[in-house]
């Protein structure tokens, strides 16, 4: 019997290494579908067991922690790997349709590694939500890197080369800030189990040296404003499958492994300025990226820079979280929304935002080009990917009823609560401005066309995928009682305030 | 005596090679200098009691590392001639 | 544009790589204070897991500690940085356009001394490779190190212009570049049917499983070495490039 656990990195690692092995024409689909299949058995299974018997831990190659690397999973862990299974599989169906042009008789470099490539980083992403040793997740973010920057390559184009390198460059920085906080909290605790050093008495200067070096690399890999500049490049000028990956999943594990040292490792004095600072560069991503993505005349660089702007709300669970000086919370009473809310804004942010990579795709696979000023006629062309990007664009507003909405009225409940009322502002603003972009792009949509144009046919499968995850990018706010019951099982934000 | 003095020699030599590394105008120059600094830094490793470490870095940071960049750099060579200006040249 | 113009440009840039060598030298300066302080404020004495890796070295199978730790205790690592090593080699294919070593050109220099000092080292290295091999369970020394100076060995055949990797068929290239990847995931698969942890070596027969993970690793990571050599940009045949923008022209 092999752990759920287990099989959630296992089976999309099985799934890679036949895709890679095995001859692309005849395999790839029976290939692809079964990982998919199997991943989401094994997310299903672990969802099951930890929401009926709690929280899971196993050892690896029989040596408990500190001497060996324990795999964990809490509420949170499965919150994470959940929506990267329902987001993936959606971006998979795609994929499978993107990738099988059965009229080209060569197998060209994308078919042949897309699935090899997406399923590695897949198990990587599990591994990171599942690892509970700092080390180990050093290098299940360095595997993830990696993926994310050969996927990118794949599409071939020159800009997509130097958008690649540029990211692998920013990456790799990163990484190594990363690895030298590890080092440090080696050094300071003997241990690298995060429940271990949890667990040890708070040790003051190389313990916030460590955060800070490990929070910056983080920061930088999640594409926190100021240092965001290499995605939207990254993002836009990868292939549609690619460019959902990254902006729905890729970015949110690096983010997820912060707010495992912010809870775990990281208190002391200095914890609510750096809370309030993490903030405020949130705060500045959510109207620099919507006021850029107001500028754009490409859908794909208008959706990239919206991803900018998204991040910055997760970086507001930071100030709500953060302990004064005194000792006291800054929300107290108050942290169970801020967290369940934070959550929730990655969840409907990876659906919304696949949605609308896919639906992308879709355009630029009929006009042959995204720029906005060629989307004319669209909504009569391509009713179901317009609704899809409508939908999905009510999701990132967060207009009542829908995902986003509901993680929106969560934090600034919070935030209200913690009497730091200058987020709400933000959360205001920033509102408007993404209804503004939303708008922008829609109205081409709208527009009818000046003489009839010669397209490409889509067909239904590939439009579908991008109105399912569309669909649920709303549908999740009319259920939060079960996903905030998983967020806490197993306390994974361990100074909640539960009643 | 003899060991702080090798060692601060080291340290010293290490940091100046990478200096000259990133401000080296010459593409091929730098190379060389990466693979000199490659084998130093194999050395430190061994004066930290670190030899698995010292070979590895041996092996990849100088060795395969260095045949990679070298070959790299004879190709933009070939393809573009010498750019003896780096910073000035990246229009494209 | 006029010569003004470009003269502009060039000030301008090179202004801007003023800027960034300011920057890049305050974040530096800001790093080196911050980790000497933290370094000056560390724990004193021994502190880590040195001594208890130590202590259970007797049951690992293996009698150097750092081999303990990749191959023993913390396996799951190592089996991940040998995904990241696949994975290179996918991103290099990618830039390739190919999962193949179809369309590299063989390598053209034949010089007569070059072959020469080829054949006389190609046997040594391999020695040195095995040789590394064997001696991780005592000392410094193991699959990455092996298999890099076996990698050494593929790209000197390469420069001397003779065939190697370059043609053996494209399926059993990417079976040699995953056998290493596969190792881990037997191991993991198997370690938990027999109703061990997984990756849990029984002590007894930790130091066999242990050469055998270790070979296949060093088998890939040879392969791997030795197609980033053959696979660089150079290699590539143009018209290969070509053909591929020109296809994606079309298709967009």
């Amino acid at each position: 019997m092999i752990e759920p656990m287990a099989w959630c990195i296992l089976a999309p690692f099985i799934g890679a290494s036949l895709a890679f092995l095995l001859p692309g024409r005849v395999w790839r689909r029976p290939i692809a579908i079964g990982a998919i299949g199997a991943t989401l058995a094994s997310v299903w299974m672990l969802t099951s067991q930890v929401w009926n018997s709690g929280a899971q831990r196993m050892d690896l190659s029989g040596w408990p922690a500190p001497l060996g690397i324990g795999l964990a999973a809490d509420g949170f862990s499965v919150f994470m790997i959940v929506m990267t299974g329902v987001v993936g599989s959606l971006i998979g169906a795609y994929a499978l349709w993107h990738y099988s042009d059965l009229s080209d008789a060569t197998e060209p470099a994308e078919r042949r590694l897309f699935w090899p490539l997406w399923l590695i980083l897949w198990g990587s992403l599990n591994a990171i939500y599942l690892s509970s040793d700092i080390f180990n997740i050093y290098v299940a973010l360095e595997v993830i890197t990696l993926a994310a920057v050969a996927l990118i390559t794949l599409s071939g184009k020159a800009e997509a080369l130097v958008a690649a390198m540029r990211y692998l460059l920013a990456a790799f920085l990163g990484s190594l800030s990363y690895l030298m906080g590890v080092a440090l909290l080696y050094a300071t605790h003997g241990a690298l189990d995060l429940v271990i050093i949890a667990d040890q008495e708070r040790a003051g200067l190389p313990e916030v040296g460590a955060f800070a070096l490990m929070a910056t690399g983080l920061a930088l890999k999640t594409a926190l404003f100021p240092m965001h500049f290499w995605l939207p490049p990254a993002h836009s000028k990868a292939a549609a499958p690619v460019s959902a990956i990254l902006s729905a999943l890729v970015v949110k594990a690096s983010f997820y492994v912060l707010l495992r040292l912010w809870f775990g490792v990281f208190d002391g004095p200095a914890m609510y300025a750096v809370g309030i600072l993490l903030g405020t560069l949130g705060s500045a991503a959510i109207i620099w990226g919507a006021f850029q993505a107001l500028r754009q005349m490409s859908l794909k660089l208008l959706i990239a820079h919206s991803t900018v702007a998204q991040i910055g709300y997760l970086f507001l669970i930071f100030p709500l979280t953060a302990r004064r000086p005194s000792g006291e919370l800054a929300a107290a009473g108050w942290i169970t929304e801020a967290c369940t809310g934070v959550s929730y804004h990655a969840l409907s942010h990876a659906l919304a935002k696949a949605a609308m990579f896919l639906g992308a795709g879709v355009v630029l696979h009929v006009y042959g080009s995204d720029l906005l000023t060629n989307m004319r006629g669209m909504s009569r062309r391509l009713p179901i990917t317009t609704f899809a990007l409508a939908i999905a664009g009510v999701s990132l507003m967060g207009l009542p009823p829908s995902g986003g909405f509901a993680a929106k009225w969560l934090i600034v409940t919070a935030a209200l609560g913690a009497g730091q009322w200058w987020w709400v502002l933000v959360i205001l603003i920033g509102g408007l401005l993404t209804a503004g972009y939303i708008f922008l792009m829609l109205r081409w949509a709208f527009i009818s066309e000046d003489a009839p144009i010669q397209l490409r046919p889509a067909n239904m499968p590939i439009q579908l995928a991008a109105l399912a995850l569309a669909l649920l990018s709303v549908l999740v706010g009319f259920r939060l009682e079960e996903p905030f019951q998983l967020l806490v099982i197993g306390d994974p934000f361990p100074i909640f305030d539960l009643p | 005596m003899t060991a702080l003095l090798f060692d601060v020699l080291l340290a010293l030599m290490l940091t100046v090679l990478a200096w000259r590394v990133v401000t080296t105008r010459e593409l091929l120059q730098s190379v060389v200098l990466f693979i000199a600094y490659g084998l130093l830094m194999a050395i430190a490793w061994t004066r930290l009691d670190a030899p698995d470490i010292a070979l590895a870095e041996a092996a990849i940071g100088a060795g395969l590392m260095g045949v990679l960049l070298l070959d790299t750099a004879g190709e933009l060579r070939r393809r573009h001639g010498w750019r003896s200006e780096g910073g000035d040249d990246d229009t494209a | 544009m006029t010569r003004h113009d470009a003269t502009l440009r060039r000030r301008r840039r090179r202004a801007l790589l003023r800027v960034r060598i300011v920057v890049a030298g305050a974040g530096a300066l800001a790093l080196a204070l911050l980790l000497v302080a933290a370094v000056l404020e560390l724990p004193e004495g021994p502190l880590g897991l040195a001594e208890e890796a130590a202590a259970q070295l007797a049951h690992t199978g293996v009698d150097h500690a750092v081999t303990a730790v990749l191959l023993n205790y913390r396996s799951y690592d190592t089996w991940l940085e040998v995904g990241v090593l696949l994975l290179a080699v996918m991103a290099i294919f990618a830039l390739r356009g190919g999962a193949h070593l179809e369309n590299v050109r063989p390598a053209p220099r034949r010089d007569p001394l070059l072959t020469w000092l080829t054949r006389l080292l190609i046997p040594m290295l391999t020695l040195t490779a095995g040789y590394l091999l064997w001696l991780g369970k005592f000392a410094p020394g193991g699959a990455f190190q092996a298999g890099v100076v076996l990698g050494a060995a593929g790209a000197m055949l390469r420069l001397s212009g003779t065939p190697s990797l370059d043609r053996i068929g494209d399926v059993a290239i990417r079976i040699l570049l995953a056998v290493g990847f596969l190792a881990f995931l037997v191991a993991a698969v198997a370690t938990r049917l027999a109703g061990l942890d997984m990756l849990e070596l029984p002590p007894g027969r930790a130091g066999d499983i242990i050469l055998m993970v270790e070979t296949l690793a060093t088998i890939s990571i040879a392969t791997t070495c030795a197609v980033l050599v053959m696979a660089m940009p150079g290699a590539e045949s143009p018209p290969a490039i070509a053909a591929k923008d020109v296809r994606k022209e079309a298709r967009t």
